[in-house]
């Protein structure tokens, strides 16, 4: 992680999902903020400096139980914090207020951040902040991050953070643990169950967690009730909007609309007029001839090392060449969209809409999440199956992801190919990958013992995202994603250039062709996409664009391509992820579902 | 009844919840003993939307069928 010197003040930004926390604290921060992953988890945690300050955000979380990778992660940072600075919404105060408790009981020093005061305003919502401020015994600023009220306020109070009145059923209880715990902190998760403090003290569980959570409930209730005047119960906008998506009859037609969106974003702007210009004109068309004339220069050209430089597979030339030219724009454009959905509240409604169906696969509405990042990058999406909460779920998610889902650098190639040939054959592709999608699933479902886990999510309001904000998290996510694949891409380089002078590509290629030719009905050059597909995907699909086919053998060529094996980064993923012997599985499975099913395909049209 | 019985629009109060991690995520949701909320969106054998002190949740239909209410 990053590195915290004894002398250093650390501010800790704290709150639930979906109230304007990264708002709040780019304010404190600016552009400048480092995002690092917290102990070898995807959890992001992002760190900057204010005021000399090291300032440091967490994930959204409901509390700090240590449920899920994010509350642990979002838990070791606070209890680091010298002060924690807790964004809640004045729209949801009830249920912001547990955490907020949760880390008063905690013993730190705590400031609230009363965010959405625009919104509480429109919503005819008044808070009487001074005598929430007195209940809760810290101080509570009003502001609204997005119009930039009340920032300068929040900065100047900082100092006067304050640790605040605990809960009083929990006196007795911390009476108990005061010579056990060394700090109160400890002694809060040790009453409350937490199995990681419970081990480091050698207690056992005193099985009062429920007891606690549901009396900070209940006092959260209270307080928000007490402070807040809700003159109209009308339903807003936002309101109406965000229940028409959840009804079947509204909500299907507006995700098929958005996924029609991003893949025409993706697809098209992106991947063929953005990426036609960065790599064709800008790579190729300049970067390329200037790198290979500069290595020649040193190197002479037709030698291995001048190959591995500059060659067909050159570290400098074709790592460089797809990472920047073809993957940036496209992965750039699938953030983008991304990061304005969540920021719009629209994920959880996709997650409750599609639940019914997807429990049938045993999945629940939650694994929508990975499923749509698949589309993305299969890789970052086979990491994400952390989230579900069973291994079952993980296995299967995991498996449809490497089987069925085609990653953003495939679809627009894929996109490019098919349309042309008119709708009939875009059906049936979608159709054809629908139904493997739908069959895998099905019989996962059946083979694997157990059942799916159960949705409990809650449904954030709608709102129109900050531009800022979606900026900057699909800068970061982009970047991340890049130096990432950069790293795959160059180990690529040099085992492509190795095979290709010594004669090892040609003869795997040779060895594929009368498989890619004979089950498939393809020409003969199309071996060499399979085999290239299975280090990156874009090689595979990018190469076919220049054989000559017929509709029919395009078609075939894009279905099978879409099934073939994940490309190498996802297959260390999924073995990083999943057992040897599911790795293994999911891995022959694709390699000959992408062979039968193109067959069939084949075969039949 | 079970909270996968009730309809929208429909006001009722929590009667128990299951036990264990689910249980504790539901209450910090606002889902415990005695709480009183409103359904809002019934999705026929799907998960039920309701309202809890203007917090609007999503109970998955088989979650839904372990906790217990009365209208």
């Amino acid at each position: 992680m990053f590195n915290k010197s004894e002398n250093n003040f650390t501010i800790v930004f704290a709150g639930n999902p979906n109230v304007g926390k990264s708002v709040v604290f780019n304010a404190f921060t600016g552009m400048y903020a480092e995002v690092s992953n917290f102990a070898g988890t995807t959890v992001e945690i992002t760190a900057g400096k204010w005021r000399g300050k090291t300032v440091i955000d967490t994930p959204g979380v409901y509390g700090i139980s240590g449920f899920n990778d994010e509350e642990l992660a979002a838990r070791d940072v606070i209890i680091g914090g010298d002060i924690i600075v807790n964004v809640v919404d004045a729209v949801h105060l009830s249920r912001d207020l547990f955490l907020t408790r949760q880390l008063i009981d905690m013993g730190k020093r705590v400031i609230v951040c009363l965010n959405m005061m625009d919104e509480a305003e429109r919503l005819d919502i008044e808070i009487n902040v001074n005598l929430l401020s007195k209940r809760l015994g810290v101080p509570v600023i009003s502001v609204s991050a997005l119009k930039k009220r009340g920032i300068s306020a929040l900065m100047e109070a900082i100092p006067s953070a304050s640790c605040g009145r605990i809960m009083p059923s929990l006196a007795p209880a911390f009476k108990k643990y005061e010579n056990i715990a060394k700090t109160q902190t400890d002694a809060l998760l040790l009453m409350e169950d937490d199995p990681q403090t419970l081990k480091k003290y050698s207690q056992s569980a005193s099985g009062l967690r429920e007891k606690i959570y549901a009396e900070r409930r209940r006092l959260a209730d209270s307080l928000a009730c007490g402070v807040t005047e809700r003159q109209s119960k009308k339903a807003d906008f936002s309101e109406r909007l965000g229940r028409l998506l959840l009804r079947p009859v509204f909500g299907f037609p507006a995700l098929i609309l958005c996924l029609i969106a991003i893949f025409w974003f993706v697809g098209y702007i992106a991947a063929q007029l953005v990426a036609d210009f960065t790599r064709g004109v800008i790579m190729e068309g300049f970067y390329r001839p200037f790198i290979v004339d500069i290595i020649s220069g040193f190197i002479p050209s037709g030698t291995f090392w001048n190959d591995l430089f500059a060659g067909e597979f050159g570290m400098l030339t074709m790592t460089p060449i797809c990472v920047l030219g073809l993957l940036a724009p496209l992965v750039a454009a699938f953030y983008l969209m991304l990061s304005f959905l969540e920021d719009s509240g629209y994920i959880p409604r996709i997650a409750v809409l599609l639940d019914r169906s997807l429990s049938k696969i045993g999945l629940n509405g939650r694994a929508i999440i990975p499923l749509i990042l698949g589309f993305g990058c299969v890789t970052a999406a086979t990491v994400s199956t952390r989230l579900l909460s069973t291994r079952r779920e993980k296995v299967i998610a995991t498996a449809l992801l490497g089987i069925t889902i085609p990653c953003s650098a495939q679809i627009g190639i894929i996109i490019g190919a098919l349309t042309p040939l008119g709708f009939t054959y875009c059906a049936i592709y979608v159709f054809t990958i629908s139904a493997v999608f739908v069959l895998t699933g099905t019989a996962l479902n059946r083979i694997l013992p157990g059942g799916s886990s159960d949705l409990l999510i809650e449904l954030p309001r709608m709102r129109l995202p900050s531009a800022a904000n979606v900026l900057k998290k699909t800068y970061s996510k982009t970047k991340s994603f890049i130096s990432e694949a950069a790293g795959v891409f160059l180990i690529g380089s040099v085992i492509l250039t190795v095979l290709n002078r010594t004669g090892g590509l040609d003869f795997i290629i040779n060895a594929a062709e009368p498989v890619v030719s004979g089950i498939l009905g393809l020409p003969r050059e199309a071996a060499y996409s399979f085999v290239m597909g299975i280090l990156r995907r874009d090689f595979g699909v990018a190469g076919l664009s220049d054989i000559a086919m017929s509709p029919k053998q395009t078609l075939v060529a894009m279905t099978s391509l879409t099934l073939f094996v994940p490309c190498i980064a996802s297959v260390l993923v999924i073995f990083k992820e999943r057992s040897k012997t599911e790795a293994i599985a999911i891995w022959l499975s694709s390699f000959v579902f992408a062979f039968l099913i193109g067959g069939l395909l084949a075969y039949v049209l | 009844m079970k909270l996968n019985e009730i309809n929208k629009n429909e006001r009722f109060t929590i009667i128990s919840i299951p036990d264990g991690e689910v249980g504790a995520q539901a209450i910090r949701l606002g889902i415990f003993k005695n709480a009183k909320a409103e359904c809002i969106l019934r999705i026929e054998n799907g998960p039920v939307l309701l309202n809890i002190n203007g917090q609007e949740v999503a109970v998955g239909n088989s979650l839904a069928d372990k906790i217990e209410i009365s209208i």
